[in-house]
């Protein structure tokens, strides 16, 4: 057996020498009896190999119940996250400063929670006598809708962490304002998911998620960048 | 499974159906149940199974159907055993410096054919970690040197030399 041959076994066996190397392999192996065998065996590896895939059982145990056990969980993650009130900072000495909204900036974020309110109150009474649907159905893939896209998640994250940094800069009628405006933003969402849940291919539905979950975005936004102005 | 009803039962689950993607699921979960076992090893097979299936769902959105759904879950197992992997710091320093397992294979079992089989699996454990990854990509689920290459992050010249290193230990075992 030649060791410069033994390396280009695996090699002429999957087809992946260049042509001239390929013919010497070829020769070697009409004189070698060693590498003839070896070639042989090698093959047998192989072929041992891929029956294996096909050959494959289920596991023992049933893992489904698990893994929808881990959807639920991560269907209501986002949900829970978007309901929950950024927590206070630790008590400190408030700013000198301190930050309000002007009145059409309350009226603009009391409108938006009005028609939110109005329209996911509208969905659940329009929704309450539809039957079940037959199979379990989740929110669709995170992609579906604004409200349980990753991005959108992280946008509201990322405004909730700038505004509790900010908190006691704003005035504690204004905090109050914004967090009930928000809870009230976020109780549409959810409704809004629950009523997707119901009838996933309802285009409606989507739309209408979608916006409240870009009102809550706008929200958060103008409040961050009013703390910022000031 | 004939992949027009997976394309069926891939639909329905992008819209949120879950009894459509538990067929998916057990249409599938031998063979992902397997890749984690010879990739990672019997004890955690289970759990990254089930994360490979969670992370598919999470991910079916993108699923265009340009290949198979198969072939597109296969990639995704494949890319959640190789993080995992990672994080359970099983990767060696370097590529395959564990050479004293060459030696503690145990001698095959060829009386039946289930045993054997079994046997040649945990033959696969016992390779050394490097080779065992790049021969179960390679001879058991069919990728080539470039994509495996692509998927570890080294060269297919060294994916040639690991695949190469663990067939000559699983022929020895084989041989015995």
């Amino acid at each position: 057996m030649s060791d410069r041959y033994t390396d280009r076994i695996s090699d002429y066996l999957d087809g992946t020498l260049d042509e001239g190397t390929r013919r010497q392999v070829e020769r070697h192996l009409v004189s070698c009896t060693e590498c003839a065998a070896l070639l042989a065996d090698l093959d047998r590896v192989v072929a041992r190999a891929r029956a294996m895939a096909e050959a494959d059982d289920a596991p023992g145990e049933d893992l489904w119940p698990g893994i929808e056990a881990k959807l639920r969980r991560a269907a209501e993650a986002p949900l829970a996250d978007l309901g929950r009130i950024a927590p206070l900072p630790s008590p400190r000495r408030a700013a000198s400063r301190r930050i309000s909204f002007t009145i059409p900036q309350l009226a603009a974020a009391c409108l938006a929670l009005a028609v939110v309110s109005g329209t996911g109150a509208w969905i659940l009474a329009r929704d309450r006598d539809r039957p079940a649907p037959a199979a379990t159905v989740l929110n669709a893939p995170a992609a579906a809708t604004l409200a349980g896209s990753q991005d959108a998640i992280r946008d509201v994250a990322k405004l909730k962490e700038v505004l509790a940094s900010r908190r006691n800069e704003l005035d504690p009628a204004t905090v109050r304002s914004l967090e009930e405006s928000l809870l009230a933003i976020d109780t549409a969402i959810r409704q809004g998911q629950l009523a997707l849940e119901a009838d996933p291919k309802n285009p409606y539905l989507r739309d209408h998620l979608d916006g409240t979950m870009r009102r809550k975005v706008d929200l958060m936004r103008r409040a961050t960048m009013l703390a910022s102005a000031n | 499974m004939p992949q027009a009803i997976d394309r069926t039962d891939v639909a329905l689950a992008q819209d949120g159906d879950t009894r459509a993607f538990e067929r998916l699921y057990r249409a599938h979960v031998a063979r992902v149940h397997g890749l984690a076992r010879r990739m990672i090893g019997p004890a955690h097979a289970a759990e990254i199974t089930q994360d490979v299936f969670v992370r598919a769902w999470e991910k079916l959105g993108t699923f265009r159907g340009e290949a198979a759904f198969g072939t597109w879950l296969h990639r995704v197992a494949v890319n959640v055993v190789l993080h995992r992997r990672a994080a359970l710091k099983l990767e060696r320093a370097r590529f395959g410096e564990d050479e004293e397992t060459l030696d503690i294979l145990p001698a095959p079992v060829r009386h039946a054919t289930a045993e054997f089989g079994m046997d040649f699996d945990r033959a696969i454990e016992k390779l050394p970690d490097g080779a065992r990854v790049v021969f179960v990509l390679h001879d058991v689920e069919g990728f080539k040197h470039e994509e495996i290459a692509s998927f570890l992050g080294i060269t297919s010249g060294t994916t040639k030399a690991q695949l190469h290193r663990a067939r000559m230990i699983l022929r020895q075992h084989l041989t015995r």
